[in-house]
């Protein structure tokens, strides 16, 4: 296995028999990781089941609805959503996401989800064919789509 | 350039001498702090695996035997595949603990503090807390529990770990790979940078594997703005009403 200490050293005096300055290369190198990091948003997470135990990744599903509640927890949160068929009849759906723990490193907060939100749900039905979906995105009302840290997110 | 070339290889002569950890004043590695495994692919499936949906692609982390397969004993993989074919048996998705070594390698972070007589992990997951004594004494007797019973020891810069008192029912991920009933386990813990935590498993398990097997999985130190957070498993654990056996017993690798 390479040894980062060894690339490092490469990288500096390569950089500074080229540039003139010692580790000018190796601060790119770290300033472009970091930004790929946080561009990318590649920190994985994975729930502490599998997907596949519970849901169908065939049976892709848009929720656009109301938020009823949002249950701020682990081992998953839930959103709990009002969606309108086109019927008209109200249909409520158990949204899961990933834990606590990895939609807090993300950013979100108890409050991210208040009763009454209208909201967009990227979701994969369960296989039992309840209303039960995990939410790969959701797009929250000001319009911006945040990952769910879902048990499927581990891309 | 003759100065510059007997710089360059001063400086790589430099940076290929072994890696020097971090101390504590009783000399023993520093491995305290936040650290997770570099990847997830021993979480999902320890052998190498395809993509498949929620799962990407990953090698095997099996050093030992070469061919990185588990050697099953004839009879175990069909269990194996049986497992993976009914994820909701997985006793992790039930809230249980992971058992070494998968608890080594889940996604969430761990913390390792340390204090001379000990050796202590925490895992955020399951809230798991391994207690490693360093100080030589015996075996709890009879004791069976999923992270089993450790003691630890220090070969140079290297903490060996022995665990017994598996109790026989863990999962090695979330493909279904299992250890059964008399699994023990070597762990060897060893900083290979100030980042990195090599983190090696063998395991033996007669009742299961025709042979010994080795997984390796390096750790990676978290930022420090890491913490460990609650993991209160129960309170937000609604998905076994909708899993295809949602009164399948917890019971490892047995069907």
């Amino acid at each position: 296995m390479l040894n980062p200490e060894v690339l490092r050293a490469r990288a500096c005096v390569l950089a500074w028999l080229v540039t003139g300055q010692f580790c000018e290369i190796w601060r790119w190198v770290v300033r472009i990781g970091v930004l790929v990091l946080f561009v990318g948003c590649v920190l994985p997470v994975a729930a502490h089941h599998s997907f596949a135990a519970e849901f169908d990744d065939k049976q892709s599903v848009k929720l656009d609805g109301t938020v009823v509640k949002f249950d701020f927890m682990n081992p998953h949160s839930w959103i709990y959503l009002d969606v309108k068929n086109p019927d008209g009849a109200t249909v409520r759906w158990s949204v899961e996401t990933g834990s606590t723990n990895a939609l807090f490193r993300r950013g979100w907060r108890k409050e991210s989800l208040r009763a009454g939100d209208h909201i967009t749900v990227d979701a994969f039905r369960a296989k039992d064919g309840s209303n039960t979906a995990n939410a790969s995105t959701v797009k929250l009302p000001d319009g911006r789509q945040v990952s769910a840290a879902s048990s499927r997110d581990s891309k | 350039m003759r100065p510059a070339l007997l710089v360059i290889a001063a400086v790589c002569a430099s940076a290929q001498s072994a890696f020097t950890p971090p101390r504590l004043p009783d000399g023993h590695p520093d491995f305290g702090g936040i650290w997770m495994a570099a990847t997830l692919s021993a979480a999902f499936n320890v052998e190498e695996h395809a993509a498949s949906y929620g799962t990407p692609a990953g090698p095997s982390v099996i050093v030992d035997p070469s061919g990185g397969k588990l050697p099953y004993l004839p009879g175990m993989r069909e269990r194996a595949i049986d497992n993976d074919q009914h994820r909701e048996r997985d006793p992790v998705g039930q809230c249980h603990m992971h058992g070494v070594p998968r608890v080594m390698f889940p996604p969430f972070p761990l913390e390792i503090l340390q204090d001379g007589d000990y050796v202590v992990i925490l895992t955020e997951t399951e809230h798991g807390v391994r207690i490693i004594p360093t100080d030589g004494r015996p075996f709890l007797k009879d004791y069976s529990a999923w992270n089993g019973d450790s003691r630890g020891r220090w070969e140079g810069d290297t903490l060996v770990v022995e665990v017994r008192g598996l109790n026989g029912k863990g999962w090695l991920d979330q493909a279904g790979n299992f250890v059964g009933a008399g699994a023990t386990v070597v762990e060897r813990f060893r900083l290979t940078t100030k980042d990195t935590l090599e983190y090696e498993a063998k395991v033996e398990n007669p009742a299961v594997f025709s042979r010994p097997f080795t997984v390796r999985v390096p750790l990676r130190r978290r930022p420090a703005d890491v913490e460990l957070l609650e993991y209160g498993c129960i309170e937000g654990e609604r998905d076994a009403a909708h899993l295809p056996s949602p009164n399948a017993p917890v019971n490892g690798g047995q069907k």
